[in-house]
């Protein structure tokens, strides 16, 4: 996992548009599991984008007219996954962010950390090579951001190369380690010594609470 | 995205935006409901004339007394009024010269009073015919017998009625053996004509038949309305017409008299329909553009609305014309739903149409119903695929951006 930090207008909206291959680089070139991004069509981009990246935003961005189980599935549609595992492979990542018994539920009927749980399961529905996450906890209170941030470190520890895009410092530390951008350039890489754990700090929490 | 998911897609943003997608289909279904409507009605128009016009008979040819020029009919014209001289000779010479083996059937057409006991009916029109009327016409009698030969040698007070006749004066009575009082002379009833209907307003059953020489005395004229003629072969019309105009030009002058095919008239007839189903079919044209339009506009700022929805799909991996073709499906689709509204609404409608005038029924033509639907569709498909062209052109950077 990788923390990419920066102010605003530093250029990480840029970075992680390039990387999400939304769009490309004038100049130097970006590889995504070998394929060089610079050379590809539209067409290839957005196959790329379906396979290989899974985008979780600041705002959820889920389809507000459709169940929870269906926003998972949106993917699917632009992609060739075989039809008859297409809801058992949405319900098995709604199960592991724990959601299930919620597949149903439009996301109005949903929490914050629920909603974004649900943007998380879609971003891994394809089995993607990165997962892009832009600000994943800015629109959501602390207790619900650890909670995905717990999500995201095991998804790490299972594997999945993660890269957030974050303005603050704090949430940076949770990654292994930080990239420090200022007006469009690589200010520093910088290896977190005191990596933070959510897992732990949510067991703290309910101790407090409790 | 297969055609399946494509639908399914496109009818949960239409079902997600239940009252802007019906108020969208509305302009769609009433073009479709006034295409269909305004058809069917020509097209039974055109059926029902078809229907009274081989109805006189088959294989006809009419004389006329008068010049009446070719599409005089069209405007509703008689002949021009010219002195009578058509005589049952000129009927009698017709049948023994002409070499197509032809029936003929004089008749001379008067309205009058008639009346049984108390009850009385104006403006039927007395018929003053002879015995081969029911084989020329094809009409048979239903009742009774018609009239026969020594009715009209005789000139006998003898009266075959109309069904409309029998169904005012008598209600349920048996007609035959009764007196009805024609223009105030008595005449025996011996039989009841089949019904023929009605052409629009005009009752053909209103009508009572005597020999036509009866009827000669009876009003003081010597002359004949018209002459039916009935031509065994229906491909020899062309020439016995011709030749009956030969014919005639040796005993009467040209003003006096027209010959014309059962053909002829129909074609005056159903020309003027066809004329009056283009114009509705036009008008109906037009509004079903306006609800093309109001697809157009809706599909415009759904396009806005759903910038987010659109850069998140581009984002997840959909290609431009991928978002191209769920923009057009959706149009396709309110256009299709409102053009099936339209056919519950046209179909309500004939009923209703029906209901209210029930000698004017109306049959959803099938050609009408698919013409509509067919339109409807190119419509949402034209419409839609300016506001699909400028989803899929979307960047789906700005997009996800947009508030």
């Amino acid at each position: 996992m990788i923390s990419i930090l920066g102010l605003q207008s530093s250029g990480k909206s840029t970075l992680l548009n390039i990387l999400g291959c939304l769009d490309r680089p004038s100049s130097g070139s970006v590889a995504i599991d070998g394929m060089e991004v610079a050379k590809m069509g539209k067409a290839e981009l957005a196959a790329l984008r379906n396979q290989k990246i899974g985008f979780i935003f600041q705002n959820f961005h889920l389809l507000h007219q459709v169940s929870a189980l269906q926003n998972v599935m949106l993917p699917f549609l632009y992609s060739s996954f075989p039809k008859a595992q297409r809801q058992d492979r949405a319900l098995e990542l709604l199960r592991s962010v724990g959601l299930e018994g919620r597949a149903h539920h439009k996301p109005f009927e949903l929490s914050g950390g629920q909603q974004q749980r649900v943007a998380i399961a879609r971003a891994l529905v394809n089995y993607p090579k990165l997962i892009l996450a832009d600000e994943p906890t800015g629109n959501l209170d602390s207790r619900s951001g650890l909670e995905i941030m717990a999500l995201l470190e095991d998804l790490n520890r299972q594997g999945m190369t993660i890269l957030m895009v974050t303005h603050d410092p704090q949430l940076g530390a949770h990654a292994a380690c930080i990239i420090h951008l200022k007006d469009g350039k690589v200010l520093k890489e910088e290896e977190v010594k005191e990596r933070r754990r959510a897992a732990v700090e949510l067991a703290l929490l309910d101790e407090e609470e409790s | 995205m297969s055609p399946f998911e494509l639908a399914r897609v496109s009818l949960e943003t239409v079902a997600a935006n239940k009252l802007r997608s019906a108020l969208t289909m509305l302009g769609v279904a009433i073009g479709s409901m006034a295409i269909i409507l305004l058809l069917s009605l020509s097209l039974g128009m055109n059926q029902q004339i078809t229907g009274v016009v081989e109805g006189l008979g088959s294989n006809l040819y009419v004389v006329m007394a008068g010049r009446q020029e070719r599409g005089a009919i069209a405007q509703g014209g008689r002949p021009t009024a010219t002195v009578n001289n058509l005589k049952l000779q000129h009927a009698e010479k017709l049948e023994k010269q002409s070499s197509y083996h032809v029936t003929v059937s004089p008749v001379l057409n008067m309205p009058a009073t008639v009346s049984y006991g108390k009850s009385s009916r104006a403006g039927v029109f007395v018929v003053g015919a002879m015995p081969s009327f029911p084989t020329v016409r094809n009409w048979p009698i239903v009742q009774g017998s018609f009239l026969r030969q020594s009715d009209i040698e005789l000139m006998r007070r003898v009266v075959v009625i109309g069904k409309s006749v029998q169904d005012a004066l008598f209600e349920g009575l048996d007609p035959v053996g009764k007196q009805l009082l024609i223009a105030g002379e008595r005449f025996q009833i011996t039989g009841v004509m089949g019904s023929k209907g009605q052409l629009f307003d005009i009752d053909l059953d209103n009508q009572v038949l005597i020999p036509l020489p009866t009827a000669q005395r009876l009003f003081g004229v010597n002359t004949l309305t018209l002459i039916f003629v009935h031509v065994p072969l229906a491909d020899d019309i062309p020439a016995a017409v011709e030749e009956a105009t030969q014919i005639l030009s040796r005993l009467l002058r040209s003003e006096e008299f027209t010959v014309k095919s059962q053909g002829e008239t129909l074609e005056a007839l159903q020309a003027i329909v066809t004329i009056l189903s283009i114009m509705l079919g036009a008008i109906a044209s037009v509004s079903l553009l306006v609800g093309g339009i109001g697809i157009m506009n809706i599909m415009m700022v759904s396009v806005v609305e759903r910038t987010r929805e659109i850069g998140l799909r581009k984002a997840l991996g959909a290609r431009d014309w991928e978002v191209l073709l769920q923009f057009l499906s959706e149009s396709t689709l309110l256009s299709l739903l409102g053009s099936l509204a339209g056919m519950t609404m046209a179909y309500l409608g004939a009923l209703l149409i029906s209901h209210l005038y029930p000698t004017f029924a109306v049959a959803l033509a099938p050609f009408a119903v698919a013409l509509a639907l067919a339109f409807s569709m190119a419509v949402g498909i034209f419409f839609g695929v300016y506001p699909a062209f400028r989803a899929s052109r979307l960047d789906p950077i700005e997009a996800l951006r947009h508030e």
